[in-house]
């Protein structure tokens, strides 16, 4: 398993749309800080309200980063050098995930580095609550987790660079219950702005507490572990070339 | 005899296609195996089944003893080194990077191999050339270095020579014998070409329509090759009559021309046939090849 990691690090390390990625996230946290210091009189939101607001559109982007990164396995059929040097598929699936996971983590660290960390030495922190936003992040990790699973779910089961886009178009098919909630008020809605992960965070405030903080992290445990069970059980089984 | 790799009536299904049917074979410690079947027969789909990439639909694969279903295949996979069909490569990387990608896949200690194989597949001055960069031979190159990581004691090498130029087919061939004669290396090698697989195998499997039709040692096989003397005459005797009176078993391919098969005593056949009003116009000795011989175990057709 750690030769895994250290291959999947190694191939990472190479992926230069992982290190654009970084580099735009963490430019983009400064230059918001700095346009917030700009507008910081005029400015109706205050600061902090960007924090997990850009999460979650960001996240959707390294969604399909991540798939482009784990189907270029699949592409340039280097999977096929893991499981004929020995690796059991289950070692494979679980460094899928874990390095998944980090892309995802990474992309989060930086963002909250270069714009909650880095803002909050100039400009003005007093309206963000503490434990709103300490439980918002743990909320938001477990989703992270959810998304990683739903991820290498569909890239490793397209088998191809169209598991990326697959990934990518899930989460944003799942952004029009937003706007179906909004119209229809229907309790399904509600229902699944708390399940899905994407939806979860789209609704997390540093203000504000998340008023269902354990319900939302059961949620993203059950996805993941249903991605997990259901992406685990087909690779077992499927045929690569 | 010890076998490296055993199938026991193994098929493998693709939806209405049937890639194997139901092939038994065994690849002896220490042999060249070669695998020789025309496109489609089932040999790729062996291999794949071997490295762990496909399973059989039912039968079974042992590798170093161990079941395919078993799961201690994976212990067995470490010991081997494969190509299956096109080189697995990581473009982005360099020659020296995709073998460090596979080191530390395998979980190899260091690095000081590395130098000594780019070397051996003769891509050491490729330097920060990116793999992707790389023409067909030299991806090829890449890929057998890459199985050579870790001193492999078998190697299954699916078309090795594809894409190759004559000195790198060279260089290939010698590296295989060598692997074979000085480390033991058992390799079970599938290749289109006949001429340079009969250069290189101990043993043959000649397989069609998913069945080993003929599992063959080399020896066997250049005892099997029929041996035959091709006389053209000119004149107007009847060359039937004659080769009936010596008693020679033969083959007319037209009524000037024929095979005679066996030894032939060609000085009295000469004499004879000169007696007879005939003269020799051409004469020469024919050995069955591989591929002729392959020809005649499976069949001239071609697979659907």
């Amino acid at each position: 398993m750690i030769n895994l990691l250290r291959s999947n690090m190694m191939r990472l390390r190479k992926f230069r749309a992982f290190k654009i990625e970084i580099i735009c996230v963490f430019i983009m946290g400064i230059v918001t800080v700095f346009l917030e210091k700009m507008n910081e009189d005029s400015f109706t939101h205050p600061y902090g309200e960007s924090y997990f607001q850009m999460i979650y559109m960001l996240l959707l982007v390294v969604s399909m980063i991540v798939g482009g990164y784990i189907s270029k396995d699949y592409v340039d059929n280097t999977i096929r050098n893991k499981i004929s040097i020995g690796h059991k598929r289950l070692d494979i699936f679980i460094a899928n995930h874990i390095t998944t996971f980090y892309i995802y983590f990474l992309t989060v660290v930086t963002w909250t580095i270069s714009y909650l960390f880095f803002g909050s030495f100039i400009l003005n922190t007093d309206k963000i609550d503490k434990e709103a936003l300490g439980v918002g992040i743990i909320v938001m990790l477990f989703a992270v987790i959810s998304f990683s699973g739903i991820s290498v779910f569909f890239c490793m089961t397209v088998k191809n660079s169209f598991g990326g886009a697959l990934t990518g178009a899930f989460f944003y098919v799942t952004m029009f219950v937003q706007i179906f909630e909004d119209i229809f008020d229907s309790k399904i809605f509600d229902f699944f702005i708390d399940f899905f992960p994407n939806l979860q965070m789209a609704y997390l405030s540093p203000f504000e507490c998340d008023e269902k903080p354990l319900l939302h992290i059961i949620y993203s445990i059950i996805i993941f572990v249903v991605s997990f069970a259901g992406g685990y059980r087909i690779f077992r089984k499927t045929d690569l070339n | 005899m010890d076998y490296i790799l055993k199938t026991h009536d193994l098929h493998k299904s693709y939806r209405k296609f049937n890639a194997l049917n139901g092939l038994t074979m065994s690849v002896p410690k220490g042999s060249i195996y070669g695998l020789v079947g025309m496109n489609g027969a089932g040999k790729t789909t062996l291999i794949r089944i071997a490295a762990g990439l496909q399973y059989p639909t039912s039968g079974d694969l042992e590798l170093f003893g161990t079941s395919c279903f078993d799961d201690k295949i994976v212990d067995a996979r470490k010991r081997i080194g494969t190509i299956v069909e096109t080189p697995s490569l990581h473009p982005e990387m360099t020659a020296e990077e995709n073998l460090k990608m596979q080191f530390i896949s395998k979980g190899l200690p260091n690095y000081d191999e590395i130098p000594k194989l780019l070397e051996f597949v003769g891509l050491k001055d490729t330097g920060t050339k990116k793999a992707k960069k790389f023409s067909l031979g030299m991806r090829q190159r890449l890929s057998i270095a890459m199985t050579l990581c870790g001193d492999p004691d078998m190697l299954i090498l699916d078309e090795p020579i594809n894409g190759l130029d004559p000195q790198g087919i060279i260089e290939v061939r010698e590296l295989i014998l060598k692997l074979n004669r000085e480390k033991d290396v058992t390799i079970l090698i599938s290749s289109h070409i006949l001429d340079e697989l009969s250069r290189l195998a101990t043993h043959y499997c000649f397989i069609d329509k998913g069945v080993a039709v003929k599992e063959i040692s080399a020896e066997e096989l250049e005892r099997s090759c029929n041996k035959s003397l091709y006389i053209e005459v000119k004149g107007t005797g009847n060359m039937s009559v004659i080769l009936d009176r010596l008693g020679y078993e033969y083959k007319l391919m037209t009524d000037r021309a024929a095979d005679i098969f066996g030894d032939v005593d060609i000085t009295p056949l000469v004499m004879e046939l000169h007696k007879n009003g005939m003269d020799i116009s051409k004469i020469n000795e024919k050995e069955e090849s591989l591929e002729s011989f392959f020809l005649s175990v499976v069949g001239g057709g071609h697979n659907d």
